[in-house]
């Protein structure tokens, strides 16, 4: 393992980033967003009840890789996203940063999450752990796995999951 | 309790405007919101009704378990020591708290924290902590967990709350031809996967059965599925909506208020490798239909069978405008896993409550819900559309009319 030292300043690249990476998503820049990911990236959110089982396998919320990332921020810039046009308001604090792994280029790290929400007079807020596997790319990263691990049994307090999580 | 209300014996008939020569079928905003209609619908339909309440292959083993609410009651699904699948009241007998409080697991018994009364995986009470305080009238072989009248249907679990309603078979009519059209098509079984989706809506139970069956809001409801995912993403070709009617076959009304509509696959399977096996076992005509059809099946009050996501799905009314969601993929059990692959893609980028349908069909609800309560006292839906053509098509709304004749018929009663 990297000295403390070391280890506290790849902490704090890696809260950068994911601070850039919120605002993109908060602010609907999208575009920008989804180039912050590698060509072979995953991008899920399992099942409530289990995180671990395999997407080909079981249900996810969303099993996307970077083709269905890419179409899904199609979707939601263009204007037949109904769900979202008008556009939800929404601001997430990323909190608990930790660097799980290191390993050559790659950092695996986690760190809480809790999206706010807002749209058509109705708060609803998502809450959990997102694991990432990021990949150093020049002075920054770009992301190869990104998983949203929500902290609920159901979906049935927000109705439906319509935003980028 | 179930009075009649202010309503009166024929008000639920006075709530349509049914004029089949005029071509005309609507309906007041008031049957998605007044409470009282609620209320009867609960009584009328939910307590009398057989709903789906699970798969048997959710509870493959002796202990396997399942707590779910169904009709508005928590019930507790279990398949017994016995190997017997029973459904219960998920209630004790002494004061009546839940006795089970985990999703599903395997268990031999179930206590009840209150005072710790325990029961076997049969529902038979077996434990009272000093039991020698009650008297000779507390006969503990009559203090078993209440049972559910409980069917199964080639592994669907039906339950029904009511002694008088007619068999599960009987209740099915119809229905009966298309689930078997259905199931026959996976030669080694089909299970549930796991990873169900649980959400809801704000919106009234009922717009969910309507939508599930509603084709003509493909293209502008789903316009971002249609040509953005479904080109881009699984590289198939969105129908025409000019042609896509070629050769359906009308919606059948399949007996009390089941409905069923057939169209075309557009982005189903391939199960070309099975034509020749299906057409030897079933003939060509049948293989024909299941090979190169899709079906989406409502049985009534609340089940949707949707064959090209070859998903289960409930809609269980919480209030007049709440309701919850729940559905569940139902896959071969010997299954390509490339194919595997493509179904649950399928399933999730359009039924899934993050995928890129559903919430849409979700928002569309909600704001039809929220004018429902609100519009002028004489306001109408439409629900007219190919009301007057001889072969009524899947873009037509004679499904909905189906279903609205018996709810019209339960409650008016």
């Amino acid at each position: 393992m990297p000295s403390a030292s070391v280890m506290s300043e790849l902490r704090a690249e890696v809260e950068t980033f994911l601070y850039e990476e919120a605002e993109l998503l908060d602010s609907w820049r999208l575009n920008e967003w989804v180039e912050l990911f590698t060509e072979d990236a995953i991008s899920h959110v399992p099942a409530l009840d289990d995180p671990n089982r395999d997407p080909a396998q079981s249900v996810f919320l969303v099993a996307d890789d970077l083709v269905r990332i890419r179409s899904r921020v199609r979707q939601l810039l263009g204007d037949t996203a109904w769900a979202e046009n008008p556009r939800s308001q929404t601001r997430r604090l990323i909190t608990n940063v930790r660097i799980t792994a290191t390993d050559g280029d790659i950092v695996r790290a986690t760190a809480n999450f809790l999206v706010h929400r807002c749209r058509m007079e109705r708060i609803s807020t998502f809450a959990g752990q997102y694991q990432y596997k990021l990949v150093r790319h020049g002075a920054s990263f770009k992301i190869a796995e990104r998983r949203a691990i929500l902290a609920q049994d159901t979906l049935r307090p927000q109705g439906i999951m319509s935003i980028i999580v | 309790m179930d009075t009649g209300g202010p309503l009166g014996p024929n008000s639920a008939q006075a709530l349509f405007h049914d004029d089949p020569q005029a071509g005309i079928f609507r309906f007041s905003p008031k049957v998605y919101s007044d409470p009282e209609l609620f209320q009867r619908e609960m009584r009328r339909i939910f307590d009398r009704s057989w709903l789906y309440a699970g798969h048997e292959s959710e509870v493959p083993k002796a202990g396997d378990f399942l707590t779910r609410r169904v009709g508005g009651r928590p019930l507790l699904i279990v398949r017994g020591n016995d190997n017997r699948i029973r459904v219960f009241h998920n209630s004790c007998r002494h004061r009546g708290a839940m006795v089970c409080r985990h999703p599903s697991g395997n268990a031999k018994n179930f206590q009840c924290f209150y005072h710790y009364w325990s029961y076997d995986n049969q529902g038979r009470l077996i434990g009272v902590p000093g039991k020698e305080a009650y008297g000779p009238g507390f006969k503990t072989e009559e203090m078993g967990l209440y049972e559910v009248r409980l069917q199964n249907y080639r592994g669907w679990l039906f339950a029904c709350f009511s002694r008088e309603t007619e068999s599960l078979e009987d209740y099915l009519a119809g229905a009966r031809d298309y689930l078997d059209m259905i199931l026959d098509q996976d030669e080694d079984g089909n299970a549930i996967l796991p990873g169900t989706h649980e959400y809801s809506m704000h919106a009234n139970w009922k717009l969910l059965m309507e939508n599930t069956v509603d084709i003509y809001h493909l293209n502008s409801t789903h316009s971002r599925f249609m040509y953005d995912y479904l080109p881009n993403v699984l590289g198939l070709t969105p129908p025409d909506p000019r042609t896509a009617n070629a050769g359906a076959v009308s919606p059948k009304d399949l007996g009390n208020g089941h409905v069923v509509i057939e169209y075309r696959k557009f982005s189903g399977i391939a199960d070309e490798a099975k034509r020749k096996t299906w057409e030897a076992r079933l003939g060509k005509e049948r293989a024909t239909r299941m090979l190169d059809y899709t079906r989406t099946l409502v049985l009534f009050p609340n089940t949707l069978y949707i064959e090209q996501r070859r998903v289960i799905r409930t809609c269980f009314p919480l209030a007049p405008d709440h309701a919850e969601i729940t559905a569940w993929p139902l896959m071969p059990v010997v299954d390509d896993p490339a194919v595997r692959k493509q179904r649950l893609d399928i399933y999730l980028s359009f039924l899934g409550p993050a995928g890129h349908a559903t919430p849409d069909d979700v928002e569309v609800m909600e704001l039809i819900q929220k004018n429902c309560a609100t519009l002028p006292e004489d306001a109408f839906i439409e629900c007219s559309r190919g009301l007057l053509r001889e072969h009524p098509q899947p873009s037509d709304e004679l499904q909905m009319r189906i279903f609205w004749r018996r709810w019209r018929d339960l409650i008016a009663a």
